[in-house]
């Protein structure tokens, strides 16, 4: 058992990353196939991978239900949304027209459009509270910041064309520069565990940390 | 007992009750929108990159659509996805749209029946397939370049994909003309690593004002062809199509509450300022 629990997920990761890595260069029908197939398997996979999100969602809400810990009256709701929406989308399909396309209509857009228009509101408030030139550095970002709030919009083209290609300017060259550069140290970063994850040195992906 | 110390007006300022910041937010948005104001809407050169794109474009050539938000986004991104599947179903262009988010779908089938309400003659298979939502992420994109009928076997309608007739000469990524994908997140990136790059299809974005910043560096590398970006892009999109809708509705408003906003901040920063020179002026002389 010990073999399946450590061993062989290093193994099957160092087959699977390396088969794919070398296929990269193999351009013959059977590298192509191979690459079609294990994609095929990949969504599969993380169709699986959604079931077992789900059941660990559930598996939390009924834990909470049954500790009645505060607040578990939200993990009912949760879990009842959950179960109707399962049941009236096995029977009616989820489509435009069914009970869940009603639902997703009439209770989850509104919900979720009302969510987020209220950010606008508390958005204003904490940027007029916490929005503050404190350092040389802070000033510079307000700066470009309004530049590029107010050119970015009709007021401020119709203030200056002149606002607009400020912002745009911002937004070209400091943003684009200081963007690639994050860009680039993500990309290394994702090589480097890929490296890592194939050749076995990188373990936390198996659970427990060794 | 000793009276609180009088405020002055900069202090009274810097503590101003959010229920007045928020008062005036609501009256900027609903101001505008009642009274339109009708600023002008300049038309940036990422935005026109786009609409010329698919202008120029000879009728009937493939376009791929990745509608990748869901309705929290729906008021920045609905409206340029509309303006630019209106201009698809203009020029005779042939559609095949997927989406990565799963509440997304639901959106892009109404967007698809209001189109339909102006393009009568715009067929589903023929014209467009809407193949839904498939979990997945990049595995999806990966997906529909190997094939659209392995990927997604039956569209969002639940009709066999192999057979439609579209599918005949547009089966996979890699035979779009250009590809345009709205994004709300980090799944543009995906398109462009996976997807349009491997497969050498140009691409252009709709993406939240949020986001966009991220997706300049692409436009700089020409791995993305133009950025219709935020609400705003969504207006120029409308103007060059000369079909004024939502996004241009919007304008206003949304100028007024960046205005209102940019005062805000400038003058509590300024207010701010004083208030510090006015402590630092007292402590000197009580020293």
């Amino acid at each position: 058992m010990q073999f399946f629990r450590k061993q062989f997920p290093i193994l099957l990761a160092f087959v699977m990353g390396m088969m794919m890595f070398i296929r990269e260069f193999i351009p013959a029908k059977i590298a192509i196939n191979l690459y079609e197939g294990f994609t095929n398997w990949a969504i599969v996979i993380v169709g699986f991978s959604a079931l077992f999100a789900i059941l660990s969602l559930l598996h939390h809400h009924v834990n909470k239900i049954r500790r009645k810990v505060p607040g578990h009256g939200y993990s009912i709701v949760t879990i009842v949304a959950f179960v109707q929406m399962l049941i009236l989308g096995l029977i009616f399909s989820v489509r435009p027209g069914t009970p869940v396309g009603w639902e997703y209509w009439w209770l989850f857009v509104p919900m979720q459009a009302t969510m987020f228009a209220t950010l606008a509101f508390f958005i204003a408030s904490a940027a007029f509270r916490a929005f503050r030139a404190r350092t040389w550095e802070a000033l510079a970002l307000l700066v470009a910041g309004l530049f590029v709030m107010i050119g970015r919009v009709p007021i401020g083209e119709f203030i200056s064309p002149y606002l607009s290609d400020f912002a745009g300017w911002i937004m070209n060259n400091p943003n684009m520069a200081g963007l690639r550069g994050v860009a680039l140290g993500v990309a290394l970063a994702q090589i480097a565990i890929s490296v890592r994850i194939i050749f076995g040195i990188e373990r936390t992906y198996m659970g427990g940390g060794d | 007992m000793e009276s609180p110390p009088k405020l002055t007006f900069p202090e009274l300022f810097l503590q101003l009750d959010r229920r007045i910041i928020y008062s005036l937010v609501a009256l900027a948005v609903a101001i505008p929108l009642i009274w339109p104001i009708g600023l002008p809407i300049r038309i940036t050169p990422e935005v026109q990159s786009v609409f010329d794109k698919i202008e120029n474009l000879p009728e009937g050539s493939n376009i791929m659509m990745s509608a990748d938000f869901d309705p929290a986004s729906q008021p920045e991104l609905y409206p340029m996805m509309k303006s630019v599947l209106r201009h698809i179903a203009r020029k005779k262009h042939k559609v095949a749209i997927t989406v990565l988010w799963p509440n997304g779908p639901n959106l892009v089938a109404q967007c698809i029946e209001e189109i339909k309400l102006e393009f009568p003659d715009w067929k589903n298979t023929e014209d467009y397939v809407f193949l839904g939502y498939q979990v997945g992420g990049t595995i999806v994109i990966i997906g529909v370049g190997n094939s659209f009928v392995d990927t997604f076997p039956k569209d969002f309608y639940g009709s066999t994909t192999s057979t439609m007739p579209i599918i005949k000469d547009f089966s996979r990524l890699g035979q779009a003309d250009y590809m345009i994908m709205f994004e709300a997140g980090n799944s543009g990136d995906w398109w462009i690593v996976y997807g349009t790059e491997v497969h050498n299809v140009e691409v252009g974005g709709g993406v939240t004002a949020v986001v966009a910043p991220q997706y300049y560096p692409y436009l700089q590398a020409k791995q993305l062809n133009g950025i219709i970006g935020g609400l705003k892009g969504a207006a120029e999109y409308e103007m060059l199509m000369e079909h004024p809708d939502m996004a241009v509705s919007a304008m206003d408003s949304q100028s007024m509450v960046h205005a209102l906003l940019f005062v805000a901040i400038v003058l509590a920063n300024l207010f701010a300022f004083i208030v510090a020179m006015q402590k630092r002026n007292t402590a000197r002389r009580e020293k």
